[in-house]
Order: structure tokens, then sequence, then C-alpha cells
């Protein structure tokens, strides 16, 4: 049985007197993809960089890859290809020098550099300019073709779509499934939910260097709130809405009612299906809203 | 030590510390060539000045002064401010491109995010340090020798002694450059890191010269590296190896520091 690509044990970092990662625990498995989100300085970019080995945890541990990063960090950044925040790269090199440079650093040959540099549109031309006239979206997919092209068996992404263009960023969830669909395994923070929602199956939340919550995007959102609209031919009857779950009914017009619904939908739709039902919409919460409420609980 | 990374710190250094080679080379002909005036024809007398400079010049000169033989050109020549500032920038040209100047823009993470290592990683940039270091004083070496053959005078000197002696001014910059990489290694802000490797170099200088112009004040000089290098020493014949140990364990403790600093340190800006 092969250990799991990250298992995160009683993590803390302080710097100080302050606390910046505070007793996470988490393991992710093979093939996963987990989203970290969180707002700026909630301890994302310290989680990360403790599992890289740049920081080192003031107390509890990291295993990447079945590695104990305190001990045998370079065993499991053999097998990892990361995309730090903020990254930085030298002014006065061409991108391929850099590509070439960071490369020469890797065990593992670049096989997927040609393919990664036609996605993300970055032509030899490009390739051949000094960074210091790239635009900063031009950079992020830099960053994004050093960190894929080794083919990882994980990735460690900070903030992955930063600068890219809406179009950029489709291609970069593309490819984080078509990674995925390889047996890749993925952790990504962010703060932009909605890449998040697309690009994970798992979600943890972080606040104050706290993991507040762990769940699968769906259940984060499933367990909770849905928008629901509902048209009937004729005038909804009296005592139809009255059901476990509904809240905040509102009758737009005698035949159409707005509310929301908390649980589960079953019993609604049996009542339904008794009237002639013109259109019924539910609309899930979406990812940001439940982030919101989580994080408003959580204060 | 990682080798990609000595390889691309030499390729990113290699223009500059040749440019400065040069300049040094260059600047060691004319040191030479101008001090070689000092003989004039030998008709007429040459002021005390010259034939004994005051104790403060001879404290800036680094303890001897004789304006009137070779031995004392090349001595006023290896510490003269401007092969001091062009020594210490081939000697700090890789170190303060280290630690705290990657950290701060932002590309040390994308090196150490690989299987490096930190103490390969600034074991390599120390050892390219060094060799940009060994290029420089090369310049120098060129650079003193074109005047043996083409300056007269300096013929007078030893070609073997001119060689320790810039041996030994390798070493009192390596130890200056390990300093540098410890200090880079520790910081993590360039512009704080730069002065204080500048302040060390400009402070020891300043403590040599301090005890070499006030007798109370002659315990200081052990204090600095300058007082483990004399030029005029090393061209004389006098032994050296006593101060060339002690400018080694420098170098070597400084280095070594670097590695612990930087091992044992967290990368954050």
């Amino acid at each position: 049985m092969t250990a799991p690509p990250i298992e995160i044990a009683g993590l803390s970092k302080r710097f100080g007197a302050v606390v910046a990662v505070s007793d996470v625990s988490l393991t992710i498995e093979e093939g996963e993809s987990f989203g970290y989100l969180g707002p700026n300085g909630a301890g994302k970019t310290t989680t990360i960089r403790c599992m890289l080995g740049l920081i080192k945890p003031t107390a509890g541990s990291v295993r990447i890859l079945g590695h104990d990063v305190s001990r045998d960090l370079n065993a499991a950044l053999e097998r990892i290809g990361s995309l730090p925040g903020e990254f930085g790269i030298w002014p006065s090199m061409t991108g391929r020098e850099v590509l070439d440079y960071l490369s020469s650093l890797h065990p593992a040959p670049p096989v997927r550099r040609e393919d990664l540099r036609g996605r993300f549109e970055l032509s030899l031309a490009d390739l051949d300019r000094q960074v210091r006239f790239y635009s900063r979206g031009m950079r992020q997919k830099l960053g994004l073709i050093q960190a894929f092209e080794h083919e990882p068996a994980l990735m460690i992404l900070d903030e992955p779509t930063e600068g890219l263009d809406p179009v950029m960023q489709q291609r970069f969830i593309a490819l984080l499934r078509e990674y995925r669909a390889r047996g890749g395994t993925v952790f990504m923070s962010s703060h932009i939910l909605s890449e998040v929602e697309l690009a994970t199956d798992r979600v943890g939340v972080v606040k104050e260097g706290k993991l507040v919550r762990v769940g699968s995007a769906t259940d984060l959102t499933g367990e909770r709130v849905r928008h629901c609209s509902l048209t009937l031919a004729d005038e909804v009857p009296a005592g139809l809405l009255d059901i476990e779950g509904v809240s905040d009914l509102v009758m737009a017009s005698p035949s159409h009612a707005r509310f929301e619904f908390r649980g589960d939908m079953q019993p609604l739709i049996e009542r339904l299906a008794a009237v002639h039902v013109l259109e019924f919409l539910a609309e899930p919460e979406s990812l940001a809203d439940a982030f919101f409420d989580i994080y408003q609980e959580s204060t | 030590m990682n080798r990609a990374v000595f390889a691309f710190s030499i390729r990113r250094s290699i223009r500059s510390s040749l440019l400065i080679a040069v300049g040094v080379g260059l600047f060691y002909w004319v040191v030479l060539l101008a001090s070689s005036s000092f003989l004039g024809d030998g008709t007429e007398p040459l002021p005390s000045f010259l034939t004994e400079p005051p104790r403060v010049m001879k404290a800036f000169i680094g303890g001897s002064a004789n304006f009137v033989s070779p031995v004392g050109w090349m001595a006023s020549g290896v510490l003269h401010p401007i092969i001091l500032s062009l020594t210490t920038m081939g000697a700090f040209m890789i170190a303060t491109g280290t630690g705290a100047t990657e950290l701060e823009r932002g590309t040390l993470d994308l090196v150490l995010a690989r299987p490096v290592g930190r103490v390969p990683y600034v074991a390599a940039r120390g050892l390219a340090g060094l060799v940009m270091l060994t290029l420089v004083e090369a310049g120098a070496v060129a650079g003193t020798f074109v005047a043996y053959a083409t300056v007269p005078g300096v013929d007078q000197l030893v070609p073997g002694r001119i060689l320790l002696m810039f041996a030994g001014h390798w070493l009192l910059f390596a130890a200056f450059s390990t300093t540098c990489l410890a200090i880079f290694a520790r910081a993590s802000l360039r512009s704080r890191a730069l002065g204080t490797a500048i302040g060390v170099v400009v402070g020891a200088f300043f403590l040599n010269f301090l005890s070499l112009l006030f007798d109370a004040l002659e315990w200081l000089g052990y204090l600095s590296p300058f007082h483990y290098f004399n030029a005029a020493d090393i061209l004389n014949g006098e032994p050296f190896l006593g101060s060339w140990a002690v400018l080694a364990a420098v170098a070597v403790a400084m280095g070594a520091l670097s590695l612990r600093w930087f091992a044992s340190r967290d990368l954050t800006r």
C-alpha cells in the first residue's frame, strides 16, 4: 500500500508571537485534487512553504509521498511540481534560459515543455525574450510550465491562476483535469473560489492559521441552502410549501413562489408531483456563498 | 555542492568578473608605471616625504610605505582604494546574489522547491564566488607581470614572491567573500545585507588603520583581516604562513557559518 501523497499532522508555525499556522492536520489521497481556501494572511502560503521545506514547522510533521519533509526533503521534491505564490524570475534571463536552468535542477527531463508552451500560447519568440519584458500573465505561464513540465506525481500550487486571463484560466483548469486523469494529485491554494470549485473535489477552509472546515466542495454546498423558484399553472395551494426545510418563502404572485430550501429534497419533489408545475428551479449555493457562511460561523 | 547552481552562478557573473579582472590588471600596471616615476632620473635627491613618509600615510597603506622601491609600489597598490573596491566587487559578486537577494526577488522559492538542498546551494554559490575572486586576482597578476616586463624598476621584484603576495591577497578577500556569503545567507533583506557586508570591509580596514596609527590601539589590528596581510613582508621574503593560517581559518569558519545559518533558517521574506 502506498503512502498518501500528503500527510500533515498537527502542523503549527509561529513567527515570534504571531501564529501563522495552528495545529493543521490533513491527508490528501492519491489522485485527489484538494483546494486550500482562505483570504490573504490566513496561513495558506505558510502551510505550503512548510510542505516544500522552505519553512521549518514549530510543531507537527509533514510527509510528502511517504517522505518526512524534515529529514528526507529532496526525495519528496524529486516527485513534486510546485508553483510558489509571488515567485520571481531572474529579469535579465530569457524565458528559455529560466526553464533550462530550473529543469537542470530536477532529475526528471522536461518532457511536457513543448505541449505546455503550446497550450499557454507562449511562442518560441516569447521564450527567447528577456523575462523583464514579460507581462504578469506571461510570467505566470512560465511558472506553470516549470511546474508541470516534469510530469510530477504531486502538484503543489499557490494561487496558480494569478495574472492569467479567463481563457488561460480555462486552459489551466483543463490541464489540471488531464493531469488528474493520468493519476496526478493536486494541492492548490487559492482565494478565487470559482476556480477551486471547478478544479478540486475536496476543500479545506483555513482561517487565522486554523483549518476550520474540510469537506468535498459538494458537501460544503450541498448541506446548505438552495435558492428555489416555483411557478405553477394555477395558484400555489395553501400548505403546499409548508414542509421541513423551506424558509424565507415569498409569493411573487399567486402562482409563483420563491423560497430557500435546506436538507433532503425528496419530500418536496413528492408534493410537487401532485400539482401542475410550469417551472421549478433549485439553484445550489455556490462555494463562494458557503465559504462566506463558514467564515462567518467560525468567527 | 550542486553543480547546476555552480555552473549557473559562473555563467551569470563571468562577464562582469572578466571586466573587473581587466580593470584590476590595468590599474596595477598604472600603479607600477606611475610609481616608477618616483625614481626620476637619479640626479635629484628625493624629498624626505617619499623616503620616510609620515606615520598616517604608512598606516593608510597598511604599515609599509616605501615609494622608492618596487616592493613599496606593490604594497601601496594592493591596498589602494580603487583596488580595494574592485577586488571587493569581485569577491562579493556572487555572494551578494545569494540568500537574501534571491529571497527578496522570489527566485529562491523556485530553486529550493527542487531537489537541490540548501547546503549544496550555498556551497555552490560560495565556491563560484571564490572562482570569480580568483579570476579578478588573475587579472591583477597579469597586469603586474606586464608591468614587470615593461616598466623600469619593476623587474627588481622576485616573480615567485609576486605570486605569493597575490595568493595572500586572494586569501584576504576569500575571507571577506565568505563573510559576505554568511551575511547574505542569514539576512532576508538585500539592502541591509549589502550594507552590512560593505561595512565589514570598511570597518576592518579602519581597525587596521587605527592600530597602525596609535600604539595604544595596536591590539585592534588583531581583529582585522587586513592585519594578516602585509604585501611588503611577503615581497621581502618575510615569513607569512602564520598570517595565512589565520585568514584561511576565517574564510573556512565564515563558509561553515554560511552553510549552518542557511540550512537552519526559515526562508521567509
